[in-house]
């Protein structure tokens, strides 16, 4: 691919502890292994690897995303390469840094070993140049999503929505967020490569609140280690990520670390304000615009939309002032599953495809329900309402065409590129997602689920000018588009939030028509949130 | 972006009559008696992914899956029901008792004010970067009403 020299140039390694540098012939592509040793040579780089023999990696600790797994001798040793990507007519010289960092708490204490992956531009003065840290959610999602699938140097390609592809090539990502930030993608403790240290557990850091103080650790800790204390700090968050993100900012600000910005992205900043599958009390309306959106795109909306958008917004005001008290009404009359007098079930059908069977069997409709009776004898994604398997099709073995179709690439590709691409060799296998949710402790400001608009509040009082954005998929049925407004709503007028809302699913940036408009918005967001700290 | 009624999954174009059939029972179903929906769905031929062990992620907390232990579920799900949806005054008492909390932490010695130093080393940096500004009486300490004032006098400004 023209203009994409992004293998190694010239590979080397920071010593930060005791360590053996080498590369492992046996992971990376031989030639390219050999290649990469004589660049470690020419760059001075060589230190003692290669000498005993057998497998030497850059990091030869072995990591666990085991509820009670410890780390008994973390280490700080990268992989440092260097690349070049173009975007929008420009070549950006990066450097890659792939390692951990020891998160420390203010006494000093060690307590995670984060696995970080930092791209940082050649050339530009840190005190102006913003610094973004993302991270997924799950709870237990590792961060390979957003690294792979986003703002990145290089991304996968899915395809998404078709799911057509039976490869998913590896390119050089002309939407890349490079020439507005630098990019350090973060796992959480218990996810990817990040783990507790000894004699702290993964499971003592698997709750909202000591998540959120050691994420806070390691974005001081990694600022404070790279020169970065004066660059715009911004934070990135999916989905469960969008919990984590206004609570770190909250102990960021606190602590004294201005936040720029805050990117909620596939948002659900109120667990209690999003209804669950079979739920018969919590009001799905927030969900409703997101159902027609999903109607709309398999053509069952009636009659078809000429303008999406405008639909759309028709339906934002349908679900707040029409369906939401009529749930209201049926929640408060605790009574059978069917509608409540007067409700206005053919408007629903009409508007979702939805059959009139559903509404009428559980006329509070939750996603799930959605996702496997729009369309007969299918499954639509819970992260894609676009992504849809009949049932008894491979894609639909797992309940989730949205999941099934990327995950097998998502994890083949991070544990190639750490090597291949970063020089950074590691005896674990990289795992996508961990069991940290089963013992996540949900509580949070003394609810039993996170409701993060007071930290969020918080934080904007503490800082008038940080600024939040929030990015939505239209045929995302597990973050729903406009429950996040509504939920968002609840702060103060003219509270500094905007919103990017577009087509796609949880993952808007895997959608190649999208990923430019998201592009589009996150840059103007940058500029109007830029500022120096 | 316009997508409604764009025709779906190049690849994957109905082929099997089963899924005619579908469509035509959705039809029937949806009472419509113009053409088919265009609904599709995709038939998976593509070779079978298998998804790495503990891939599912559906992100709902176990106490609100459909699997829960029915105690464990009602009980999860009147918290939620119970849960404020706060705004306006009571939004704004949610964060200054957040504020509060900051503030008390770092009050170690309970007197009501805070050196510099006592905000650095009890984690409140904000107070401590912003000494001058919040401390307006020159009192080489501040209580929280100092910080109140500080916070108000910003929100005005803009």
């Amino acid at each position: 691919m023209p203009g994409f020299p992004s293998r190694a140039e010239c590979a080397s390694f920071k010593q930060r502890a005791p360590m053996r540098i080498a590369f492992t012939p046996h992971r990376a592509a031989p030639a390219l292994a050999a290649i990469a040793l004589s660049l470690l040579a020419a760059c001075g780089g060589g230190g003692d690897g290669g000498g005993g023999g057998g497998s030497q990696d850059v990091d030869p600790n072995l990591y666990s995303v085991e509820a009670t797994a410890s780390l008994a001798t973390p280490n700080e040793n990268v992989a440092v390469t260097h690349g070049t990507v173009t975007v929008a007519g420009h070549a950006i010289a990066y450097t890659a840094t792939a390692g951990h960092l020891t998160a420390r708490s203010a006494q000093g204490t060690p307590e995670v070993s984060f696995f970080n992956v930092a791209y940082t531009a050649d050339g530009v003065s840190a005190a102006t140049r913003p610094v973004t840290i993302l991270f997924n959610g799950g709870p237990g999602s590792a961060s390979a999503w957003l690294h792979l699938g986003s703002w990145g140097p290089r991304r996968i390609v899915t395809g998404e929505p078709a799911m057509t592809q039976t490869s998913f090539p590896w390119v050089e990502n002309a939407e890349s967020l490079l020439d507005a930030t630098d990019l350090v993608f973060v796992d959480a403790p218990g996810t990817g490569l990040s783990q507790a240290i000894a004699p702290r557990r993964n499971i003592d850091f698997w709750g909202v609140d000591v998540d959120a103080a050691v994420f806070r650790d390691f974005v001081t800790g990694w600022l404070a280690a790279n020169g970065r204390t004066s660059s715009p700090l911004f934070i990135y968050g999916e989905s469960y990520g969008t919990v984590r993100a206004p609570v770190l900012a909250r102990l960021l600000e606190t602590g004294g670390v201005k936040v720029a910005g805050v990117i909620l992205h596939s948002t659900v900043v109120n667990y209690n304000s999003n209804c669950v599958q079979g739920d018969p009390t919590v009001n799905c309306a927030g969900a409703l615009p997101t159902y027609s959106a999903v109607g709309a795109y398999w053509n069952l909306v009636q009659p078809p939309p000429d303008d999406i958008e405008a639909f759309l917004d028709g339906m934002r005001t349908y679900s707040d002032t029409v369906y939401r008290p009529e749930v209201d009404a049926w929640i408060a009359a605790d009574g059978p599953p069917a509608p409540p007098p007067g409700a206005d079930v053919a408007t629903l059908v009409a508007d979702t495809g939805l059959p009139a069977a559903s509404w009428n069997a559980r006329f509070n409709m939750d996603y799930d329900t959605f996702r496997h009776e729009l369309i007969f004898n299918t499954v639509l994604g819970v992260y894609d309402g676009r992504m849809a398997a009949r049932l008894g099709t491979p894609l639909a073995a797992q309940d989730d065409p949205s999941s099934s179709y990327v995950g097998t690439p998502f994890a083949a590709r991070i544990n190639a590129m750490l090597p291949d691409d970063l020089g950074y060799t590691n005896p674990t296998t990289y795992t996508l997602a961990s069991n940290a949710i089963a013992s996540w402790n949900f509580t949070h400001q003394g609810q039993s689920f996170p409701d993060v608009i007071p930290d969020l509040a918080a934080t904007l009082v503490l800082d008038p000018d940080m600024k939040v954005l929030c990015i939505g998929g239209e045929h995302d049925l597990i973050t729903p588009f406009h429950q996040a407004e509504l939920d968002l709503a609840r702060l103060p007028p003219g509270a500094p939030v905007t919103f990017s809302v577009h087509a796609g699913g949880h993952m808007t940036y895997l959608d190649d028509s999208i990923r430019p408009l998201l592009r589009a918005d996150l840059l103007a967001f940058y500029a109007a949130a830029g500022g120096a700290r | 972006m316009k997508r409604a009624g764009r025709p779906l999954h190049d690849g994957a174009r109905p082929r099997a009559l089963g899924l005619l059939a579908s469509a035509l029972v959705l039809a029937l179903v949806l009472g419509t008696t113009g053409a088919a929906p265009q609904a599709r769905a995709a038939d998976g031929a593509a070779s079978a992914p298998a998804l790495p062990t503990g891939f599912r992620d559906p992100g709902i907390p176990p106490a609100l899956r459909a699997d829960a232990p029915a105690e464990t579920r009602a009980h999860a799900l009147a918290a939620m029901r119970a849960a404020p949806r706060s705004s306006g005054a009571a939004l704004d008492a949610q964060v200054q008792q957040i504020l509060r909390e900051s503030f008390d932490a770092a009050d170690v010695k309970r007197r009501g004010a805070l050196t510099r130093e006592e905000a650095r080393a009890g984690g409140f940096g904000y107070v401590d970067r912003n000494f001058e500004a919040i401390d307006a009486r020159h009192a080489g300490e501040v209580t929280f009403a100092d910080l109140q004032a500080y916070l108000a006098r910003r929100a005005a400004a803009r």
